[in-house]
C-alpha cells in the first residue's frame, strides 16, 4: 500500500508556511522599530548640539569667558599624577576591583543579563527601557530612548525580591545619558532589600543632586546597600523642535566596587597672568551639585612648584580682608585635592593677578 | 475531507495537488532564507552602523560639547 498524506498533514504544511511568513513579518517590524529609535536618537543628538552650538557662541561673543577663566573642568584638566578614575564628566576614587554589576552577571565568555527587574517611566511600565541595564557588550541591546509630552521623568529600576539571581549589593550607580549635557538629575531615591522586609515605606536614601547638565558620571552612594527600588528623578532641559522631550540613558549600572579611599589628584592650573594672591572661596560641582565651599573645607592644598613627583612650596590662602601676596612670578600653580566622591568641576572665585 | 473527481480530472489529480502545496511550501522556505540571507543580514549591518554613530555622538562629540559647555556657562 502506498502510503499518502492526508489532508490534515496538508493543513498543517499550510499551517507551516502562514507562522514562518508571520514571524518573518514580526521580526521586519522589530527591526523597523529599532531603526526608528536610533533615527530619533540621532536626530535629537542633531538638533541639542546644532542649539548648544548656537549658546556656546553667544557665551562666548558675550564675553563669558572672562568669568570663566579660573573654573577647573576635572575631565579635560591637567592632571600631573594622582590615585583616581575619570568616568565621563567626572574625576571619582580609584576603583580597586569591580565586584559585581547588579543586573549583569560575568562569565568567561562575556556578561549574562539577568532579567529580574521592573523599569517603570513615570509610573508606567517600559519593557523598552530594561534594556539600558544591560551590559553594553551584550548583542542584541536594544535602545532605551523615547520622546516624552513632559520635561519631567521619573525612572524607576524595580528588582523582583521572589526571583533574585545573586545579590544585588551596589555603591555605586554609573548613568550615560543617550544626548549628553540635555538633562538634570533631581533626586535619588534608594529603597532597599531591608525596607522591603520591613514594609517601609519612606526610601533608605535620598540624594538631592541637582545636577545640572548631566553627562556620564559614576554616582557613589554612601554605603552598600542592597537594592529593592531605585528612582531617579530627571527633568529634561531641551525641548526639540516637535515639541517633545527626547530622554533615553545608554546604561545604568548598579555596581559594587571597591575603592582606594586615598584616592586624589594633583591639577596643574596656569593662569594668563601672574598671580598676586588666591583666595579660599571656590565653588564646588560634584555629584551632588553645586555649592559654596572654601579650600580649607575640601582639604585642598596649593603648590607652586611640583618636580620630580614632589609637591614643594605651599601657598599660603587669602581669607576674608586679609591679602596673602605670592612672593613669587608665578603663572602656574599645582592643587591636590582629595577624591572621596565624584567631582565634576571647582571654580577659585578669587585669584588675584598681578 | 477532499473529494477527488478522478474520472473528470485524470489519474494524478491528488498528486497535482499535493504537488502544488508542497511547491507553495518550498517556496516560503526559500523566501525566508533569501530574507534572512540578504535583506535582514544588511540591515543588521545598518543597525551597527546606526550604533556606532550613537556611540560616536555620546561617548565622544556630546561629551566635548558638555565640557564646552561647563567651561563657559557663568556659575552662581
Amino acid at each position: 500500500m502506498i502510503q499518502k498524506i492526508t489532508s490534515r498533514d496538508m493543513m498543517n504544511i499550510l499551517v507551516n508556511s502562514q507562522q514562518k511568513i508571520e514571524n518573518l513579518n514580526g521580526e521586519i517590524l522589530t527591526i523597523k522599530s529599532g531603526i526608528e529609535t536610533r533615527l530619533s536618537v540621532i536626530q535629537n543628538a542633531q538638533n541639542f548640539l546644532l542649539q548648544q552650538t548656537q549658546i556656546i557662541n553667544d557665551n562666548l561673543i558675550d564675553g563669558y569667558n572672562k568669568k570663566i577663566r579660573n573654573k577647573i573642568i576635572f575631565a579635560i584638566a591637567d592632571i600631573q599624577t594622582g590615585i583616581y578614575d575619570l568616568y565621563g564628566v567626572t574625576i571619582c576614587p580609584k576603583s580597586l576591583k569591580t565586584v559585581s554589576n547588579v543586573f549583569n552577571l560575568k562569565t568567561e565568555t562575556g556578561s549574562i543579563f539577568k532579567n529580574n527587574a521592573t523599569v517603570l517611566i513615570n509610573d508606567e511600565i517600559n519593557s523598552s527601557f530594561t534594556s539600558m541595564l544591560m551590559n553594553d557588550s551584550i548583542i542584541g541591546k536594544g535602545i532605551a530612548f523615547a520622546e516624552f509630552d513632559t520635561p519631567e521623568i521619573s525612572l524607576e529600576v524595580q528588582v523582583n525580591p521572589n526571583d533574585l539571581l545573586g545579590s544585588t549589593d551596589f555603591n555605586a550607580i554609573e548613568i550615560l545619558p543617550y544626548i549628553p549635557g540635555s538633562l538634570n538629575l533631581t533626586e535619588i531615591d534608594v529603597y532597599d532589600m531591608q525596607g522591603y522586609q520591613t514594609d517601609e515605606v519612606y526610601p533608605a536614601l535620598t540624594i538631592q543632586s541637582n545636577i545640572d547638565n548631566l553627562g556620564a558620571m559614576k554616582i557613589l552612594i554612601d554605603k552598600t546597600r542592597s537594592l529593592y527600588r531605585l528612582v531617579l528623578n530627571f527633568k529634561v532641559n531641551y525641548r526639540n523642535p516637535s515639541g517633545k522631550y527626547p530622554f533615553g540613558l545608554k546604561h545604568l549600572f548598579l555596581l559594587k566596587e571597591n575603592y582606594d579611599t586615598d584616592s586624589y589628584a594633583v591639577v596643574k592650573v596656569t593662569n594668563k597672568k601672574y598671580i598676586r594672591s588666591i583666595g579660599e572661596k571656590i565653588i564646588v560641582t560634584d555629584q551632588n551639585g553645586s555649592y559654596s565651599s572654601t579650600l580649607q573645607e575640601e582639604g585642598i592644598k596649593l603648590f607652586t612648584s611640583y618636580l620630580n613627583k614632589n609637591l614643594s612650596h605651599e601657598i599660603d590662602i587669602s581669607s576674608g580682608f586679609y591679602e596673602k601676596i605670592i612672593s613669587q612670578n608665578i603663572k602656574t600653580f599645582y592643587m591636590q585635592i582629595p577624591i572621596d566622591r565624584s567631582i565634576i568641576s571647582i571654580n577659585f572665585l578669587e585669584i588675584n593677578t598681578k | 475531507m477532499i473529494l477527488y473527481n478522478v474520472r473528470h480530472r485524470g489519474n494524478y489529480e491528488y498528486e497535482k495537488f499535493a504537488l502544488n502545496i508542497f511547491q507553495f511550501y518550498n517556496e516560503i522556505i526559500r523566501l525566508n532564507k533569501l530574507i534572512n540571507e540578504t535583506s535582514k543580514k544588511s540591515l543588521a549591518e545598518k543597525i551597527t552602523e546606526l550604533d556606532l554613530i550613537i556611540d560616536k555622538f555620546t561617548e565622544q562629540l556630546g561629551e566635548q560639547i558638555l565640557f564646552f559647555k561647563l567651561e563657559t556657562e557663568n556659575q552662581l
